[in-house]
């Protein structure tokens, strides 16, 4: 265990790789930030941030080809994406919000009985 | 009805790939290489006639791209990117038929903003301009046809937030099926001129010119003009009702 601090001391030592450490250790934070959000949209934020984060780490692996389409796709397309169908199927969810939960709580109680 | 339709479609599909497909594979380590089109590169020698590529100096080299990533994408596997391109086809297809399958035909609208709505005016030709300089200079620096696509999306989904009468019209279906009929019409060149489909046919010019690589400048242009009308198609079909 000694010897596995002493080794990520050294290496922090290294500014790009103490980016890197920062860079991952963020990503994993809002990975799961993303997993137990209440909202949907707070995830959705939290996957484009991951994008955003990893457009990092790709430049410093030398991917810049990767990094340009993870910028563009991962971060801005696919967030918008998901933001729009799910504001079209929230908008279902207003105008018969009732049906949907008394549908809700029926399938509640059908769990229950399983 | 169903299981019996999926036992038909799954008996057919194992019919074909017993009966039909797996006697046609060669055994394993019989294969002759010498029939395969990757023959050629596998045995490519890099010790003899090696001479070092030097940037605006070597001239009508093999793949004449200064970027290594592209003269495989759109060179040496040009083929695997139409597959890829038409995959995308198929994805936005999907998307469009998910979204008119929804309950809700409301329209998304957003409330307007006058600053968003100047400041769109000044920034929009800028995005434009930069998707257009990725994929055209695909090429020589880092991106391709696929991220300058997908950043000239994003200035029409820009378009979109800060402008509520802006509807992505036919124009945009038009500029895609041209653009993909133009890559498939590019290999069929090559097959007439060089023998093999999508075959780098052009002379390869000088490395680091902006005209230089043949015909990665002008698949990458179609990839690009296909991949932005399809996926503004995408946000579009998301959007309207």
């Amino acid at each position: 265990m000694t010897d596995f601090f002493k080794s990520l001391i050294e290496m922090l030592r290294d500014p790009v790789s103490a980016m890197s450490v920062l860079v991952g250790g963020l990503m994993i934070v809002f990975a799961l930030f993303a997993v137990e959000a209440k909202k949907i949209v707070d995830s959705l934020i939290a996957l484009s941030a991951i994008s955003l984060l990893s457009v990092l780490l790709f430049v410093v692996l030398k991917a810049p080809d990767v990094a340009i389409t993870e910028a563009a796709v991962g971060s801005g397309l696919a967030t918008a994406v998901m933001l729009f169908a799910l504001w079209r199927v929230d908008s279902k969810a207003d105008s018969d919000s009732q049906q949907i939960k008394k549908t809700n709580k029926q399938s509640d109680e059908a769990g229950e009985k399983r | 009805m169903r299981r019996v339709w999926a036992i038909l479609v799954a008996g057919v599909f194992l019919y074909f790939l017993v009966g039909q497909f797996l006697p046609i594979i060669p055994t394993f380590g019989n294969v002759d290489l010498f029939t395969r089109v990757a023959f050629d590169i596998i045995n490519k020698s890099t010790t003899t006639n090696y001479n070092a590529v030097e940037f605006k100096k070597s001239k009508d080299l093999e793949d004449g791209s200064a970027n290594v990533v592209t003269s495989i994408v759109v060179n040496y596997r040009s083929f695997d990117t139409l597959g890829e391109v038409s995959v995308l086809f198929c994805a936005a297809i999907g998307v469009g038929i998910l979204a008119s399958m929804l309950k809700s035909k409301k329209r998304i609208e957003f409330e307007e903003h006058k600053v968003l709505m100047i400041s769109t005016g000044i920034v929009l030709p800028l995005i434009l301009l930069f998707g257009a300089y990725i994929f055209i200079h695909g090429h020589l620096s880092p991106g391709g046809g696929f991220p300058g696509g997908t950043t000239i999306a994003l200035g029409i989904l820009l378009l979109m937030l800060s402008n509520n009468e802006f509807k992505v019209t036919d124009v945009a279906k038009h500029v895609e099926q041209s653009a993909g009929a133009g890559y498939v019409v590019i290999g069929l060149m090559g097959m007439a001129i060089g023998g093999v489909f999508l075959i780098n046919f052009l002379p390869t010019g000088v490395v680091g010119n902006l005209f230089s690589a043949g015909v990665v400048p002008i698949v990458y242009t179609f990839i690009g003009f296909k991949v932005g009308a399809e996926l503004s198609n995408v946000i579009s079909d998301l959007r309207e009702g």
